[in-house]
């Protein structure tokens, strides 16, 4: 259990900082290619 | 709101507590709606949207209760099948409809984002209830069937039975084990689609960008072969780490998605590619497709079934392609893994036929084999995926700019 926590949150912050810098840098690639079909 | 956002975590969290906090059965389905409706206006844009989507569910709901009866004054099959799929081609504006409708009828400004997965659904629930194989049918459960925030913009496709049993008893994630798993899986989606996709999306789009902008002799073939195995990779990581987020999504609400994906790179063959990827729509071609029309067909022509049947897969697969859109791209794209598919299922009935069923299994167990097969079914899927991602111009430009790089030589 204490490795999933650990896991969550090291992720949580990798994923925060990966949406901070696609939302800064104006990226538009993290659409999703199947919700045009 | 792409579910690899900020905007989409944030909205989760809150739908998420209020869940949590709802109490007993009714107060969390209540709210369970309410979010729903509430991530839904995020998308629809204008109330004509509104409007469209609304008579999409209720008429589908209805649909489905036309459908249940069948004795004497039924509504056809046929008919209840065909008008949702009849809006479909028109709200996404299929380019052969311009040789039958003026093109000021096909430039109206209507957009609904997940149709295409809500109309399989309402197919399954429709075709289901017609043969009596459907759980007891409800309005406010077809709707959230419908509108679940975590499959409207791109499924997995949900069976109705399988929302329906949650539904009757909706409880979120049991315990913070689960709870800690399903966290895990989301990040790991994001991690997937807005990172690791992201970046092969960079690569793939500058390889054969360079393609086309005339590199010279092995650069251009260089770069196309990066273009060529990358695509995949990115649609992939794009695709099934969207999933990996709304599969986690709903576990956070105690309600179990189908998967999508199951090493599709892995696959030894295109049948077995397409047991692992997409697998929702897969099974739902299966099901309303190919079933459907192979039964039929058997019924009236026994004897011709075996090639009927290879016929009839080419065909559920042609479809599945067409489905992407309808330039010539995609009819390719759909006609090459069709081709994939009716040459594996012949190919393991020749087998069959000339050493039987334990031969065949001997066969395929040896280890040499089996890396061989996966390594050319990967290349095919390669293949498959170059008529995916841009019209076919831009792909069959990228060949020539190839093809004359290497001439140059």
């Amino acid at each position: 259990m204490r490795r999933l926590w650990t896991a969550v949150v090291l992720k949580s912050i990798l994923v925060a900082l990966v949406l901070i810098a696609l939302w800064a840098l104006k990226n538009k690639d993290a659409y999703v290619v199947y919700m045009q079909f | 709101v792409s579910t690899s956002s900020l905007a989409y975590l944030a909205f989760l969290v809150a739908a998420v507590l209020l869940f949590c906090a709802g109490g007993g059965p009714r107060p969390r389905r209540i709210l369970f709606g309410a979010v729903n409706a509430a991530f839904a206006a995020f998308f629809v844009g204008s109330w004509t949207n509104a409007a469209l989507l609304a008579a999409f569910v209720l008429g589908g709901y209805a649909a489905a209760r036309l459908a249940q009866n069948r004795g004497r004054g039924a509504v056809p099959l046929s008919l209840l099948v065909s008008v949702p799929v009849a809006l479909l081609l028109y709200v996404k504006r299929y380019a052969f409809l311009s040789l039958f409708l003026p093109s000021a009828a096909l430039s109206h400004g209507l957009e609904i984002v997940g149709l295409s997965y809500m109309t399989f659904k309402l197919i399954h629930v429709v075709v289901d209830a017609r043969e009596g194989a459907l759980s007891p049918l409800s309005l406010p459960c077809y709707a959230n069937y419908q509108l679940g925030f975590f499959t409207l913009a791109a499924g997995p496709i949900q069976r109705y039975d399988d929302f329906a049993r949650w539904w009757n008893e909706p409880s979120p994630a049991a315990d913070e084990a689960e709870s800690l798993a399903a966290w895990n899986r989301i990040l790991n989606g994001i991690l997937k689609s807005a990172l690791l996709g992201t970046l092969a999306l960079k690569v793939y789009t500058s390889a054969f960008d360079g393609v086309l902008a005339g590199a010279s002799g092995r650069g251009a073939l260089g770069r196309f072969l990066v273009a060529f195995y990358v695509y995949p990779i990115f649609i992939y990581l794009n695709f099934s780490g969207y999933c990996d987020v709304v599969i986690g999504s709903a576990r956070l609400f105690g309600l179990t998605l189908p998967e999508n994906f199951d090493s599709p790179f892995l696959a030894r063959n295109m049948i077995d590619f397409w047991n692992r990827w997409h697998i929702s729509l897969t099974f739902w071609i299966r099901d309303y497709v190919f079933m459907t029309s192979y039964k039929w067909f058997a019924a009236r022509w026994n004897s011709l079934r075996r090639p009927a049947g290879y016929v009839l897969q080419f065909a559920a697969l042609l479809i599945a392609g067409v489905w992407h859109g309808s330039t010539w791209n995609f009819f390719l794209f759909g006609a090459f893994h069709g081709l994939g598919v009716a040459g594996a299922t012949m190919y393991g009935d020749a087998l069959r036929r000339r050493v039987g069923a334990d031969g065949v299994r001997l066969y395929l167990e040896r280890p040499w084999l089996r890396r061989g097969a996966m390594l050319l079914t990967f290349h095919y899927v390669c293949f498959c995926f170059l008529f995916f991602p841009s019209d076919l111009h831009k792909t069959a430009a990228a060949l020539r700019a190839v093809a004359a790089a290497l001439g140059r030589r």
